[in-house]
């Protein structure tokens, strides 16, 4: 190959890898102006917390490498920080690939430069791996021979995330094999517990794809909304994570603080309601898309009311399992809870701007009357 | 017959209908106008899917109090589930709209193979059929084709002109509007094209 071809595809290469980096800062925007509406008071609120955030970002990971005495707790928070880790991937994955031009783009470049490209953006977008990267530059030798699981771990986050962009399937038969193994196994050593995941999710990579949605018969609303939920399973992933984040929280507060027990409960119930009464802007979105259909045939009233159900259902079940739990199985706090979130659904489907404002002032509110 | 009388329809500052007056009295019309004058707005509203800012609709001689019911359309601009296979969209509907599973239009345009594919997976011509089927499984009095004929290959074309020239044959004041850019194929058939 002479000079002259090389230097041209360097400068190819170039023009491709400029031309990724342009789609991503450009789709990173807009996924940024999509969360503005609903999360910039939010932002406001939780922007003064995101050091202590970053904090528990890395007390997290310090658990994790730190968890010879409590190898079962250690794997658990492994397993959960790979969980957040995927739903961020996920959310980041179109920005990551460019998925709307992939096609485009295989008519400019080589098929592996997609992939050092997409491999490029991965390692950027990772913050939790850039995390445990910067941790890991901080361990001595000694202390890497002490950690070893710690490799595997981060291992496991590289190869999740790649995982994430090629095959996301493996990403939910790897979760849930993963915890049954958490819940079923006796107590091993990290070292085992993440080889133990390791294995988990490589063979999951082999398992097909389980078409549920031809599966199901369509014959009502039911069937409508069952199916919409499983072809956008996404919606529900990231809101049960981030439930799973509160309880782990509360879990953690409420041992410390047994005292504070009110305020930590209604803190949680305010996160549950946010999180399980946000469905309803996708559920707004998708009545709208398909309410036309619905009225041709007949439905129109049906559908309409339908669309709350995801919401209110979502929110049953997380205050039941919160409820069962931690054994605080309140019919006030229920009947609060219900109120509520039904009051958050109105805002998000006929108010959306005043959304986040009404989940504010009604937590700061209730925590107001507590004191 | 159908009678447009004083038609209002503005999207923000566009105004595409301005007391607009018609009277759709043959059995089988094509409307003609140029993209963007409003053709897929008016068979919308006529089909009770899109309401005018005013004015009204007289279906022989009498407004509709639900038009759903009398009428069945089939245009791009009702979205479909496409997250669900052909033949679930269609199961839906049969259950909903309560009528006979379409074997036949199934069959005859050639769509057998593509019922358990997802709609969003479909090529625009087996999208087209899916809508055709949909709208035409109703038998209703009076049925609304929003450019029926795009994207179809030649022998769905000619099993759609098969069906229109029989389809009225069992409905007494029945009509069947469709807008088309390319007529010919439908006037040979007793299409009578009327601008918009």
């Amino acid at each position: 190959m002479s000079f002259v071809s090389v230097k041209s595809r360097l400068e190819q290469y170039h023009a491709f890898i400029s031309y990724r980096y342009l789609a991503y800062t450009l789709e990173l925007k807009q996924l940024l102006v999509q969360l503005k509406s609903f999360g910039l008071i939010f932002l406001v609120v939780l922007g003064s917390s995101i050091l202590g955030l970053v904090l528990l970002l890395f007390l997290g990971l310090g658990k994790i490498i730190d968890s010879t005495d409590a190898p079962l707790s250690g794997a658990q928070m492994a397993l959960f920080y790979l969980l957040l880790q995927s739903v961020m991937l996920s959310a980041m994955k179109p920005a990551i690939k460019n998925s709307n031009q992939r096609l485009f783009q295989r008519t400019i470049a080589r098929p592996s430069w997609l992939n050092l490209a997409d491999i490029k953006l991965l390692l950027i977008s990772n913050g939790w791996l850039i995390a445990s990267l910067l941790l890991a530059l901080d361990l001595t030798l000694v202390q890497w021979i002490k950690v070893p699981h710690f490799i595997v771990f981060i291992c496991l986050q590289l190869g999740l995330g790649i995982t994430c962009l090629y095959k996301p399937s493996a990403l939910v038969y790897g979760f849930v094999f993963s915890t049954l193994f958490l819940l079923t196994s006796v107590e091993l050593s990290p070292l085992i517990y993440h080889l133990g995941f390791a294995i988990i999710f490589f063979f999951s990579i082999f398992i097909p794809v389980i078409n549920i949605n031809r599966m199901v018969s369509v014959r009502s609303l039911f069937g409508f909304w069952f199916c919409y939920f499983i072809n956008h399973s996404w919606t529900l992933v990231w809101r049960i994570s981030l439930l799973l984040c509160v309880f782990m929280a509360s879990a953690a507060l409420l041992e410390k603080r047994p005292d504070l027990v009110n305020i930590l409960d209604t803190v949680a119930i305010a996160f549950i309601v946010l999180f399980s009464s946000s469905l309803q802007f996708d559920c707004t979105k998708v009545y709208e898309q398909y309410r036309l259909f619905f009225k041709m045939t007949h439905k129109a009233r049906a559908f309409n009311i339908s669309q709350f159900i995801p919401s209110i259902l979502l929110l049953l079940g997380a205050f039941i399992t919160y409820s069962i739990t931690f054994e605080r199985l309140n019919s006030m706090l229920l009947s609060l809870g219900f109120m509520w979130c039904l009051l958050q659904v109105y805002f998000a489907q006929k108010k959306p701007a005043h959304y986040a404002l009404v989940w504010i002032i009604s937590t700061v509110g209730l925590l107001a009357l507590l004191n | 017959m159908i009678e447009v009388v004083g038609l209002n329809k503005q999207f923000f500052n566009n105004v595409v209908f301005k007391n607009y007056n018609q009277v759709f009295s043959d059995q089988k019309l094509c409307i003609e106008a140029p993209n963007g004058h409003g053709k897929t707005t008016l068979l919308m509203m006529l089909a009770g899917l899109d309401k005018p800012q005013s004015g009204s609709f007289l279906f022989a001689g009498s407004t509709l109090s639900e038009p759903t019911k009398t009428v069945a359309i089939a245009s791009d601009r009702i979205t479909l589930p496409d997250f669900l296979t052909a033949k679930q969209i269609i199961d839906l509907s049969v259950r909903t709209v309560d009528c006979q599973w379409p074997h036949e239009l199934v069959k005859g345009f050639s769509f057998t193979e593509f019922l358990n594919t997802r709609f969003s997976a479909l090529s625009s011509g087996n999208q087209k059929k899916c809508q055709l089927i949909l709208a035409l499984m109703r038998e209703s009095s009076y049925l609304f084709l929003d450019e029926p004929s795009a994207a179809l290959d030649q022998m769905s074309i000619q099993y759609l002109l098969n069906l229109l020239d029989v389809y009225l044959i069992d409905k007494l004041n029945g009509q069947i509007i469709i807008t088309c850019h390319e007529p010919a194929v439908f006037t040979t058939h007793g299409f009578r094209c009327v601008p918009l």
